[in-house]
């Protein structure tokens, strides 16, 4: 399947947002192959946690728009790959936030990076500069253009061109990853609410579910993110990376059920449907609310909910040798097993 | 200018040399003659409300009345105190020949 | 009243009013040039002075588009436009833009080697070079700093000619294209300024006219013309088309380099007396980083812009300089003319993209400056914290605000635009306003986008190109 001819990873590693729900994942993933896995963290409390996953762990407490944060998250890190999964997805006062943290620090890791003389940058992107496709059939491929999805798309999409330009300056190999809608351990709250939202029968269905969406399991997302790291023929390049073909709304929700009952969990049978107008309607007032530097998180997630978001990740199987092991049913199963094993009520 | 604007500029002008003092009263006179019409009619505005507030007080206090548009949360205000700081601290840099590179 | 007849009316004398003005008068037209501002003896006034401000600048130097935060900007207003009271940078339009604009605006011939054929031209007749010798160290200051971060840094030749002595001399408009222009026959009407035209049907077919005598009184003077060319700016050429009953298109998408400033504090005294040619281009297109006129009155405004205790700073001023982080903007502004008053309304709203891209530019400039030997930073940020060292610099990122950060720009332009859409832009693809058969634009306001580099070659080249079109159709 793969044409792709690998280089070695490199001994250490430098993670950006290793604290996220991602840099969870992926921290897990490295710290007993490496020697040295530096993590960017936001507080001592997150540093303390993450020291005791390995003794190769060495987390650095600072902002990533911080560059004097960044210069000591590359001391010493010559050669090393890079995976800048900091980001923020839903800004907490002002939309301002999403380009501080995704726009300059984007800049401000690449710029250390290079200063480091690092080893290959893995950026994390996003379907968010992409948009919706316009058809339910129609997938996103690495040809298609930037059509940016209010201010996280914008950012995002910005971000990537930053990305670009790093690399064509000669100094910094990049790779691009875009993984669209994920899911999998170390999820946040808001991921939690969802489960119980789906449970009890009360997430809605927008429009008539036949929707698509990709969506993508943490694990294989760090799976293809060490693809990334290695795979000779990726520099420079921007690849969407996903569990596999894309799932109708209606399917995505019905699995859910089916993985928390599996887990033993009584699921409610109902499920409540929003006319696909309500989905525009919270897309036109979140536009305006963003234009206002003000961000409500239940407008934006209900405005992309009518949406087919949906890629194509034939690229990403050839020349990264990516290939997703963990289904949509598996993956649901292993995040509400993390659930139970962090005590939290579903 | 109004009354309480040429109070305000003598109140922020450091100098001491009457000469120095003056081109700095009509470098701003002549800054907000000229300046948009919409803009000096705000500050007009502005000011005519000042000098109400000025004149309630017992003594009238015009040190007061800037510090207080200088930490003021609505900006329009803040930007009334940077106006004629700025106009008389640029003008009386720029006029004193004395020290001008 | 004053009758005047002229074929060809040019109101405005800048970058675009005196290229338009050259092409015309050397076609063998008969053109007059009206200037709001007055006629200075080049060299005689000194740059960025008081006497420069009042005389040469409008409004003192001194407006602001309203917004939240507003942006204080400066224009030229006198014989030769902002031209006499810039820096002379000189800069292309950046070729992957005008690809853009040809594409976005369906300008058919608007590529990068039609525009640099324009360019080659109007760089020989103005006469654009690099320093003869070093750059000052308030240049150099920027390339260290560049350096140091492995960043890179350009210096920009200027709009200047040397002597043989390396004495520069800027090439503005009255030492180049408007003795040109008065050579080929031209003949010029300063403190002049026009209120409206007056239109008739699809036709204008004059304009009238305020002028200020040297006593400073006023006459009424009506002028006829076959032909107008408004080149008053992208603030001026909207509003006098809005006054004159023409608002199709004309006064939106107002666009600017919204810029932040930082004083810098160094151990040894820096030059005062010139603008640096070095800027870092390591950020473009979203922003450039560059230096600003630093004569003492700037330091002290800069320095308290923080709101900081400066009275030290300002004391030792000689080892304090100017520099900035001006962005391309993703937002819009508006031009609107008020009824009973000479000067419009200008609005610009910035973008939470445009803010975080200010802080941005912010805290680049202060690594840049720290990292050449600055030792103490002040931003245009009100209440913002003075930075001496690097770890400080993020705390820009959250002061600048909108109620916060301090702005200024002396860059606008786009608030009319070229297009073959009617939709998309306010004249045609050469600059002739729509529905008007003989009234052009053609000036700052046409560009269709801030261009991200000083923008006087990209006036400049497409006033050239629009000119010559122009004196091909008369």
């Amino acid at each position: 399947m793969t044409d792709s001819i690998d280089t070695l990873p490199s001994p250490a590693i430098v993670i950006t947002g290793a604290a996220g729900w991602l840099g969870q994942n992926l921290v897990r993933a490295v710290a007993p192959n490496r020697e040295v896995v530096r993590c960017l963290v936001q507080t001592a409390d997150e540093a303390s946690l993450l020291g005791l996953v390995s003794a190769s762990v060495d987390p650095v407490v600072g902002d990533v728009r911080d560059p004097a944060a960044l210069e000591r998250l590359f001391a010493g890190m010559t050669g090393s790959t890079v995976v800048h999964a900091a980001a923020i997805i839903h800004p907490r006062r002002r939309v301002q936030e999403l380009y501080d943290v995704n726009v300059g620090g984007t800049q401000l890791v690449l710029d250390a990076a290079r200063r480091a003389a690092s080893g290959r940058v893995v950026h994390v992107s996003s379907n968010s500069p992409f948009g919706a496709n316009p058809t339910t059939s129609h997938r996103f491929t690495e040809a298609s253009p930037f059509n940016p999805y209010l201010g996280y798309g914008r950012s995002k999409t910005e971000a990537e061109t930053l990305v670009q330009t790093a690399q064509a300056r000669g100094d910094l190999e990049t790779v691009v990853l875009r993984p669209p809608w994920f899911y999998g351990p170390f999820q946040p709250d808001r991921q939690t609410q969802w489960f119980r939202a789906v449970r009890r029968g009360r997430f809605p269905l927008v429009g008539d579910g036949t929707n698509r969406r990709s969506m993508i399991f943490t694990g294989n997302l760090v799976h293809a993110i060490l693809r990334a790291e290695v795979a000779a023929q990726a520099a420079g390049s921007a690849y969407w990376v996903a569990d596999g073909p894309a799932l109708d709304m209606r399917s995505i929700l019905a699995t859910v059920r089916e993985a928390l009952a599996l887990e033993g969990l009584p699921v409610s049978g109902g499920q409540p449907a929003l006319p696909r107008m309500a989905g525009v309607v919270a897309e036109h007032l979140d536009t305006m609310i963003q234009s206002r530097d003000r961000y409500v998180q239940a407008l934006h997630v209900l405005g992309e909910l009518k949406d087919t978001i949906a890629c194509d990740i034939t690229r990403a199987e050839h020349e990264l040798g990516y290939s997703p092991e963990v289904d949509l049913l598996t993956g649901m199963r292993s995040s509400i097993r993390w659930c139970f094993d962090r005590g939290a009520a579903l | 200018m109004l009354m309480l604007e040429r109070r305000v500029v003598a109140e922020l002008t450091t100098s001491s040399d009457p000469a120095l003092r003056g081109q700095v009263e009509r470098w701003v006179e002549g800054s907000l003659d000229d300046m948009a019409e919409v803009l000096r009619l705000g500050v007009i505005l502005e000011s005519l409300m000042f000098s109400i507030w000025v004149a309630v007080r017992r003594p009238p206090d015009l040190q007061g009345l800037l510090g207080w548009l200088d930490v003021s949360p609505i900006p329009l205000l803040r930007s009334y105190a940077r106006l004629f700081r700025s106009l008389v601290l640029f003008g009386e840099l720029e006029l004193d020949g004395s020290t001008t590179s | 009243m004053r009758h005047v007849d002229a074929e060809v009316l040019i109101v405005g004398s800048g970058a675009g009013g005196a290229t338009t003005a050259m092409v015309l008068a050397q076609a063998g037209h008969d053109v007059l040039v009206v200037e709001e501002g007055p006629e200075i003896e080049p060299g005689s006034l000194t740059p960025f002075g008081v006497d420069e401000m009042g005389l040469a600048y409008r409004h003192h130097g001194s407006s602001a588009a309203l917004g939240s935060p507003p942006v204080a900007y400066a224009e030229g207003r006198c014989v030769g436009g902002s031209t006499e009271v810039n820096s002379g940078l000189w800069h292309r339009l950046p070729a992957n833009l005008a690809e853009e604009w040809r594409g976005r605006f369906g300008l058919d011939e608007f590529s990068p080697e039609v525009l640099d054929g324009y360019a080659d031209r109007i760089e020989a007749m103005v006469a654009v070079n690099p320093l003869p010798g070093p750059a000052p160290a308030s240049s150099e200051v920027l390339e260290r700093g560049a350096t140091q971060l492995g960043w890179r840094s350009v210096e920009f030749p200027r709009a200047f000619s040397y002597d043989s002595a390396g004495r520069g001399t800027k090439q503005t408009m009255s030492r180049t294209l408007l003795p040109r222009a008065w050579d080929a026959g031209a003949s010029l009407l300063a403190d002049t300024a026009v209120t409206r035209l007056q239109v008739t049907g699809n036709r204008v077919v004059g304009a009238q006219c305020r002028r200020r005598r040297s006593d400073g009184t006023h006459e009424d003077v009506e002028i006829r013309a076959d032909h107008v060319v408004v080149c008053g700016g992208a603030v001026q050429s909207p509003a006098l088309l809005q006054r004159s009953g023409i608002r199709r298109g004309i006064g939106r998408g107002l666009k600017m380099h919204p810029t932040i400033k930082v004083a810098a504090r160094f151990t040894d005294p820096v030059d005062h007396q010139d603008v640096p040619m070095h800027r870092i281009t390591e950020f473009a297109p979203h922003l450039a980083i560059g230096g600003s006129a630093s004569r003492r009155g700037h330091v002290a405004l800069a320095l308290a812009d923080s709101g900081a205790d400066i009275d030290e700073a300002l004391a030792d001023w000689r080892r304090v300089f100017v520099y900035y982080a001006a962005i391309r903007s993703d937002a819009g502004g508006r031009v609107i003319a008020l009824p009973g008053m000479r000067a419009p309304l200008v609005t610009y709203r910035l973008t939470p993209g445009d803010l975080s891209r200010l802080a941005r530019g912010a805290v680049h400039l202060g690594e840049a400056l720290l990292a050449a030997g600055a030792t103490e930073l002040y931003p245009s940020i009100e209440g913002g914290s003075v930075v001496r060292r690097r770890e400080d610099l993020v705390r820009w990122w959250d002061e600048v605000d909108r109620a916060r950060a301090s702005l200024m720009t002396v860059h606008l332009t786009s608030s009319i635009r070229m297009s073959s859409t009617r939709s998309l832009a306010g004249s045609d693809p050469f600059g002739k306003v729509w529905d008007v058969d003989n009234l052009y634009v053609n000036d700052a306001s046409l560009l269709g986008d801030a261009p991200g580099v000083n923008p006087q070659a990209a006036i400049m080249t497409v006033a050239l190109r629009n000119a010559e079109h122009l004196a091909s159709t008369l």
